[in-house]
């Protein structure tokens, strides 16, 4: 404050009374104010418009500490409460949802669909916010087509909060709950997976459960890229439980839970070879009254899985109506003792080793060989053969006698080569590695039936792997059932060489020939190459003479091939037991009419043509 | 012209300081609701691709059961009494 000397001496403010009276005044308040002159004023005088500065001082603080107080209340509970508050505030209109999302699709090469996920509904009620009366259960088991008793027990049978009343309910069933208007009973939408193709792909494109979530074949080996994720969001909600709005996705940590939805999977089968190569399996199945079946084709440039079948098999559609039996991927789980099948790679060693040509002759005679005191035969005495004759004829004693005339790790180390013993690279869930044992090839009787397919287990895929590899002048490959898989390039490594691989393959073709052991695998407008093969089945810890396993494996055309068969008809009853004539017919009308599909120009076959002049002959199989 | 005394210059600086953060928060608070325009937008387009996409499901599976080669071959050999020859001829002209 201010001050200035009066004129007439003494000290005054600046009203111009003197300090002592203003301190005075300050003291008596608005009683009663003495002015210099000695007049009492009452109140305020006219010449103070100025209110005391006390009074204005005190409210200024009073809001002053009032502002701060409220505003440090604030800061404190939006720093210290903030969670808490917010979590109170929204718990009471805003929710959690879930953002379903749908399976990708499966799709054959050429873009059919093979596995479709579409929407379902299911029929939901909250035990403890609504009662169901029995007219209403009544109501409700009307419209669902179900037994009262049953909607009854499902709803006593779920938890304190949600009952299933039913699930995969069709649009139609769902629009009829809609319609019925029963309290309490709501309404949510799940996916249903269907397959188009049936039991045609059962095996390769497998299944999911009531939960879409994958259990066999390609649902299961892929079911992280098909299923996606659900996302969540928080939404608005009104008092009766209606979303008013959308607000954001639900935050975990620094995830946004935004949905992912599942991706499409393209398949490399195509399904008109997958439905030929089904149904001549189940006709030859049939036919032979066999226990199984399995059939593989391969793209013989690529590794790419055109086909797999099996025999007996399942609809996915329905699979709770299946039996175990059918369930089984028996390409890629079933082992076997490939039999015959072999002798190919056992005679691609020998070449390797050095020690035989295909114009070398080996002495069958008398048609048996005795090996560490086992007697190996061939059905007739064939005297001296070629190789060549060796393969098309399939002697045991000839091939028993190249083993034993090669280093003892010879045979082995071809089948190690070829893929016998690891995975096929397939990528199917369940499938087997097979058993190549390198144990017995001390003793000459091990060496002997390894070289013609005993004492060694492997799948189909493994035999067709093989093969693969034959019909690729020894290039040696993964095997995929996506199509343009790119690892399969990076797989290829040659194993063999090409010169000692294509005279296998020439020799191969005589196994068709009329003089070779199956004639009847011989397509009618196709060239082939192929090996039959039988073999004896294990029971009861011996060879059962009467359970045989007939194969027939082989590309086609000879040269140039485009497409890798096996066929394995497991347990044959019928009129034949042998590959040629059990697996052979199966291989002959697949692979006409396969490579027909395909746009393959005909190569040769058993179906002669002359220009101008049409012949005729008996339809394959 | 009257420079501003060391009061003013403190007053003007906390006017300047109100004044930057009401307009941050104005800006916030228009920024979140058009966050949530537009995220709104998103969910209705959403659940439209969804519900597009499960009709073209529900069409293409309905096509591919169809056309399946189980059930063509069904219809050929037993409504429209189609056989496979029994002997196939090929014909080089």
């Amino acid at each position: 404050m201010s001050t200035r000397r009066s004129h007439r001496g003494g000290t005054t403010g600046r009203t111009g009374f003197p300090r002592r009276a203003k301190r005075r005044l300050a003291l008596d308040g608005p009683r009663s104010v003495a002015g210099p002159s000695g007049a009492l004023h009452k109140g305020r005088s006219s010449r103070t418009p100025h209110p005391p500065r006390g009074r204005h001082g005190a409210v200024v603080l009073v809001f002053l500490v009032g502002f701060v107080c409220l505003s440090g209340r604030t800061g404190y509970l939006a720093v210290t409460e903030r969670d808490f508050l917010k979590e109170q505030g929204e718990a009471r209109s805003v929710r959690e949802v879930t953002i379903p999302v749908h399976r990708g699709m499966i799709f054959d090469r050429n873009g059919e669909p093979l596995a479709v996920s579409a929407p379902m509904g299911y029929a939901w009620v909250d035990p403890e916010q609504s009662m169901l009366s029995p007219s209403d259960l009544q109501r409700l088991a009307n419209v669902l087509d179900l037994a009262p008793e049953v909607v009854e027990q499902r709803y006593r049978s779920g938890s304190k909060r949600f009952a299933y009343l039913a699930r995969r309910l069709a649009p139609n069933v769902v629009r009829r709950v809609t319609e019925a208007q029963i309290e309490g009973v709501r309404i949510g939408r799940e996916y249903h997976r269907f397959y188009p193709a049936g039991e045609t792909t059962a095996h390769l494109v497998g299944r999911t459960n009531i939960d879409d979530v994958g259990q066999e074949g390609v649902e299961l080996a892929y079911d992280e890229y098909l299923a996606g994720a659900p996302g969540a969001k928080r939404v608005l909600r009104d008092r009766s439980g209606g979303t008013i709005k959308d607000l954001d996705y639900v935050r975990d940590l620094d995830y946004l839970r935004a949905p992912k939805f599942g991706r499409d999977v393209e398949l490399a089968i195509d399904l008109r070879l997958q439905y030929l190569a089904y149904r001549e399996l189940k006709t030859a199945v049939e036919r032979n009254r066999a226990t199984s079946g399995s059939l593989v084709m391969l793209d013989a440039d690529s590794g790419e899985v055109l086909a797999l079948a099996n025999q007996p098999s399942f609809n996915p559609n329905a699979w709770r109506s299946r039996g175990v039996h059918g369930v089984r991927n028996r390409a890629i789980a079933d082992l076997y003792e490939p039999g015959s099948t072999v002798k190919p790679l056992t005679v691609l060693a020998a070449l390797e080793a050095g020690t035989y040509t295909p114009e070398t002759e080996i002495d069958t005679h008398p048609g048996y060989v005795r090996i560490g005191g086992k007697t190996i035969e061939d059905p007739s005495n064939r005297g001296r053969i070629t190789v060549s004759t060796a393969l098309a004829k399939s002697s045991q004693v000839a091939i028993s006698k190249m083993a034993l005339n090669m280093p003892e790790r010879a045979v082995f180390d071809a089948f190690q080569r070829a893929g016998f013993g690891d995975y096929t690279g397939c990528d199917l869930p369940g499938e087997e590695l097979g058993l190549l044992s390198a144990a017995d090839l001390d003793k000459p009787i091990g060496r002997a039936t390894l070289a013609y397919g005993y004492g060694v287990m492997v799948t189909p895929m493994q035999i067709a792997r093989a093969y693969l590899m034959l019909a690729n002048n020894g290039i040696r490959k993964d095997l995929t059932i996506l199509k343009n898989d790119v690892r399969v390039r990076a797989s290829s490594q040659p194993v063999f060489v090409r010169r000692d691989v294509e005279a296998v393959a020439e020799m191969m073709r005589g196994v068709l020939a009329p003089a070779g052991t199956a004639p009847r695998a011989q397509p009618a407008s196709y060239t082939a190459a192929g090996k039959t093969g039988t073999a004896r089945k294990v029971n009861f810890g011996a060879y059962d003479e009467r359970a045989h396993v007939a194969f027939f494996a082989g590309f086609a055309p000879a040269v140039e091939p485009r497409i890798v068969l096996v066929v394995v008809i497991n347990e044959p009853r019928g009129a034949g037991i042998g590959g040629g004539t059990v697996a052979a017919p199966v291989f002959a009308a697949v692979v006409e009419r396969a490579l027909r599909i395909l746009g393959v120009p005909p190569t040769g076959g058993s179906l002669a043509t002359v220009r101008g002049v049409s012949r005729q002959a008996e339809r394959p199989t | 012209m009257k420079r501003p005394t060391r009061g003013g210059f403190w007053m003007l600086l906390g006017i300047a300081v109100w004044a930057g953060i009401a307009v941050a928060g104005v800006e916030t608070a228009r920024q979140s609701a058009e966050m949530r325009d537009l995220f709104q937008r998103l969910s209705t387009n959403l659940e439209v691709q969804d519900r597009l996409l499960a009709e073209y499901r529900l069409l293409l599976l309905e096509q591919a059961t169809l056309a399946s080669y189980l059930n063509l071959e069904s219809v050929a050999t037993d409504d429209l009494d189609m056989r496979f020859p029994e002997h196939i001829r090929r014909v080089e002209r």
